[in-house]
């Protein structure tokens, strides 16, 4: 079953996303799609120690769920399932089941005894009616814990990011107006601060002066998020805590700032500059050695790239910034699948336009016939988040680049390692550039 | 409303759908429901063998105007598009919750929009509150078996059989089906089909040109009959597990295919293959009284217990079967597992129910899927031997449960967990 080139679902040129500010259209159908709030929630409860999350859902999400938390639990996540699963079936559409769901969320509380509850509902019980924020109301009086309620309505939102923005957001339920507020200390806040204690940001942010206050969704309890806003500020680590964010601005006055990943090592230095206005400290002399280091390994990837040919479609990061450093380096950027675009994304693609880039802007949410158009562009690299690709890379002799295992990382030591990763091969034979060494010195 | 907190909610006849029509070469699966259901049926189909849905299943992503509206736009577009762009011989239109509650008539759309595309379109419109997914499973079959065998008579080839039962989520396919190749090979036996992980609608077509089908799992039973009769050509069920379990297994195809039974390969096959544990254990190390519960699809069940207490010498306290066999009416399973003196039999046991009996039982040794294998945390030996096992991965073709090879691949794994934990030889 091949398809034809012909079939390639909408797409549209860098020029018309720069100039017209035009976006590819999601089309129907979708493969492999962007993931659902239900499941970004399923990810984010367990990362809050002595929670339970019930998890209201038909048997297919339900399952789902539990398999996906499982690999959690098998990798170096070390996820503990604290997941529950009410299974809505067809004698709850029909009758409906608040006063069952009422009763087994109290039943449950009085066996686990769990310091927060979240209650969570997939699409099938908000199609039905069920109002389980009134449950959840009614629970509140009989339970002597907090407990969170989130919906997940998958048909308004195609993505996950409702669900981590939606379960990170009912986190301020949790935070109480602060006693005191603990000068020069920072929350570093979004779902991907999990092993935030070993990135660069946390080192730089130690050597400001500034102390790490809490790092939230991940190393938390109750107790440390009740005590959060005693924090003097916020950085944020993706745009899911911004609505997070927002509210502990409007709540407690608390500033944040948005440390998301560029790639450029201009972009990086002026992201940590501004970074150091925000807290009122030098920065720059902080992150030299690891400025010079990107550097270093910039100007070697110049020496030998030109002429390759790459397609990125990695939703994580500026992507459009890894796109102008990689045209730097010479390699022709045929396409940039996309997830969402925001005015940063924007400015990124303006500057790659300006230095001579021309792409193909696609979905990465969208279903088109990647093969043929891989067999077509024959890139040298396929540089992507997900599996999905690797056997069809394979066996067309493509690149294949998943940069999934490094999209933790932040600062200059993000894109280092996304180099390293993609460019490993190359740099290996360049003579006395040492890789090694250059891991370590930032992963130190 | 059922509650599950620490095992897995059981995967629903959508499920068994989704993975019998993802093993037939050239189908295509079109989903109706949100988009978030695929990214993740794609993710725990990546467990089983880190599998990959790329280009098999795609999802029509319904937004909140399809589900107020009912709107089928989506779907036929959908549809359309996959027909024109992948030409795939079948494809799958495949409701989930939300079509099954919004009531879009799939079975309807599908009827109309059949004239408009290459492909046959087969409806699945239960949304997964049908049943377990062995309910999908069955049932998908038929409807592939219906749609590509035509009924009449047919010459089948001699020596010619056909596998049914196999699909991605089966524990251990991949080895067994290599152990059972390889024991039809020494009896001189081809395999046409195997059907339906792997095969294409030609080789489904082409089922009824083998003389024999061998059913290695109960839920095919019914399509084994479906087959027998739109084209006439039996099937045997049943799995060689064992070393008594293989024989006889290998004499009821002989005398199916009225081969004569391979008296002298046989023999050949246990000198090789048939270790006795009393030769593989010390004097100083007691294993009669070893006690071992089974939570496992029923031929795994019944042959691995056949196996445990005939040929190993040790004790089946307690067997769990994750729903009711499909056995043949005139053979009672409860009658089969108690004249090899096991009694105590639990269907799709809840979680609670499960942990007591273990609890209470108290076995050295469990054969059981991932979760069950977590949850018995005071058992030694624990043995991964149902679906689902997501950290579990059996590619590799040489790890067989089944046939000879498989009888010294567990005796061997058995006394050398056993060596690892002695603290079980204390009677």
């Amino acid at each position: 079953m091949t398809a034809t080139f012909s079939e390639l679902q909408k797409f549209v040129t860098l020029d018309q996303l720069v100039s017209e500010k035009k976006t590819p259209d999601i089309v129907a159908p979708v493969f492999p799609g962007l993931g659902c709030g239900f499941f970004a929630v399923s990810f984010i409860a367990p990362l809050i120690e002595k929670s339970a999350a019930i998890m209201i859902a038909p048997a297919i999400c339900a399952h789902n769920a539990r398999v996906f938390m499982s690999r959690f639990e098998q990798s170096s996540f070390m996820l503990k399932n604290n997941l529950v699963f009410f299974l809505y079936e067809d004698d709850d559409i029909i009758h409906g089941a608040e006063e069952t769901i009422k009763n087994a969320i109290v039943d449950f509380y009085h066996k686990q005894k769990p310091e927060v509850i979240f209650v969570v509902t997939s699409c099938l019980p908000e199609i039905v009616g069920e109002d389980i924020e009134a449950v959840v109301r009614q629970v509140r009086d009989v339970v002597k814990i907090p407990v969170l309620f989130i919906r997940t309505e998958n048909f308004t939102n195609i993505s996950s990011k409702q669900g981590m923005e939606r379960a990170l957001e009912a986190l301020i339920e949790l935070m109480d107006y602060p006693v005191q507020k603990i000068p020069h200390s920072v929350n570093i806040i979004g779902a991907s601060a999990f092993r935030s204690f070993n990135t660069e940001l946390f080192t730089v942010i130690s050597k400001t002066g500034y102390s790490i206050h809490s790092v939230i969704p991940s190393h938390t309890d109750l107790n440390t998020l009740q005590k959060a806003p005693e924090a003097s500020c916020n950085i944020i680590l993706d745009r899911g805590a911004l609505p997070l964010a927002e509210k502990m601005k409007e709540k407690y006055q608390m500033d944040y700032f948005l440390f998301d990943r560029p790639f450029s090592p201009e972009s990086i230095l002026h992201l940590y500059r501004n970074l150091g206005m925000f807290l009122s400290v030098d920065i720059e002399s902080i992150i030299t050695p690891e400025y010079n280091s990107l550097l270093q390994l910039t100007s070697v990837l110049k020496q030998g790239l030109a002429g390759k040919k790459a397609i990125i479609s990695i939703g994580q990061g500026r992507t459009f910034d890894l796109a102008f450093l990689l045209h730097s380096f010479g390699i022709k950027i045929a396409a940039i699948a996309i997830d969402e675009i925001f005015e940063q994304d924007y400015a990124d693609a303006k500057k790659f336009h300006s230095d001579g880039g021309k792409s193909d802007i696609i979905r990465n949410a969208s279903c088109y016939p990647l093969e043929e158009y891989l067999v077509r562009i024959k890139p040298d690299y396929y540089i992507t988040f997900s599996g999905y690709e690797e056997n069809m890379c394979k066996e067309n002799h493509i690149g294949y680049r998943n940069i999934h295992s490094i999209a933790f990382l932040n600062g200059f030591d993000f894109a280092i390692h996304i180099l390293l990763e993609i460019f490993g091969d190359y740099v290996q034979t360049i003579p006395n550039f040492d890789i090694s060494a250059m891991k370590m010195r930032v992963n130190a | 409303m059922r509650i599950i907190e620490t095992g897995i909610p059981e995967a629903t006849d959508y499920f068994g759908i989704l993975w019998t029509m993802a093993g037939i070469r050239d189908c295509i699966i079109v989903e109706h429901g949100a988009p978030g259901t695929v990214t993740y049926t794609q993710m725990s189909f990546n467990s089983m063998n880190r599998r990959s849905m790329f280009h098999k299943i795609f999802t029509c992503a319904v937004n909140e105007d399809d589900v107020v509206m009912g709107s089928d736009a989506r779907l036929k577009e959908s549809i359309k598009w996959v027909d024109s762009t992948y030409h795939p011989s079948v494809i799958a239109v495949v409701a989930t919750s939300i079509t099954a509650v919004i009531g879009l008539d799939i079975d309807g759309i599908v009827r109309s929009l059949q004239p408009e595309v290459s492909a046959r379109l087969i409806p699945f419109s239960s949304g997964g509150f049908n049943g377990t997914y062995f309910l999908g499973i069955a049932e998908s079959s038929k409807a592939v078996i219906r749609e590509f065998i035509k009924p009449g008579s047919y010459t089948p080839t001699k020596k010619k059989v056909n596998i049914l039962g196999p699909t991605c989520e089966q524990f251990n396919t991949i080895s067994d089906l290599a152990e059972i190749r390889r024991l039809l090979s020494l009896l001189g036996i081809s395999i046409g089909t195997i059907f339906p992980d792997g095969c294409t609608t030609d080789e489904i077509k082409n089922i009824p040109d083998a003389s024999l089908n061998l059913v290695i799992r109960d839920i095919m039973i019914p399509v084994g009959e479906e087959i027998e009769e739109l084209s006439g050509q039996k099937y045997m069920y049943g799995l060689p597990i064992g070393l008594t379990g293989t024989k006889k297994w290998i004499a009821r195809v002989s005398e199916l295919l009225g081969i004569l039974y391979p008296e002298e390969i046989i023999n050949d096959e246990i000198s090789r293959f048939g270790f006795s544990l009393t030769s593989l254990f010390l004097k100083i190390q007691p294993y009669d009284h070893l006690s071992v519960i089974l939570a496992c699809p029923y031929e795994y069940a019944y042959g691995l217990s056949e196996m445990i207490i005939k040929d190993w010498g040790m004790q089946v306290s307690a067997v769990f079967l994750p729903e009711e066999p499909q056995i043949s009416e005139h053979e009672n399973y409860k009658i089969l597992f108690s004249d090899l003196g096991i009694h105590d039999l639990y269907c799709n046991p809840d979680d609670d129910l499960f942990e007591s009996i273990v609890n209470g039982k108290k076995p050295q040794i469990l054969f059981a899927n991932s979760y069950y294998l977590k949850m018995a945390k005071s058992v030694q030996i624990k043995i991964p031997a149902a679906h689902p096992t997501p950290d579990y991965i059996t590619m590799y073709d040489g790890t067989p449960f089944v046939g000879f090879r498989g009888y010294a691949y567990l005796t061997q794994m058995i006394t050398n967990m056993c060596n690892a934990h002695p603290e079980v030889f204390i009677k």
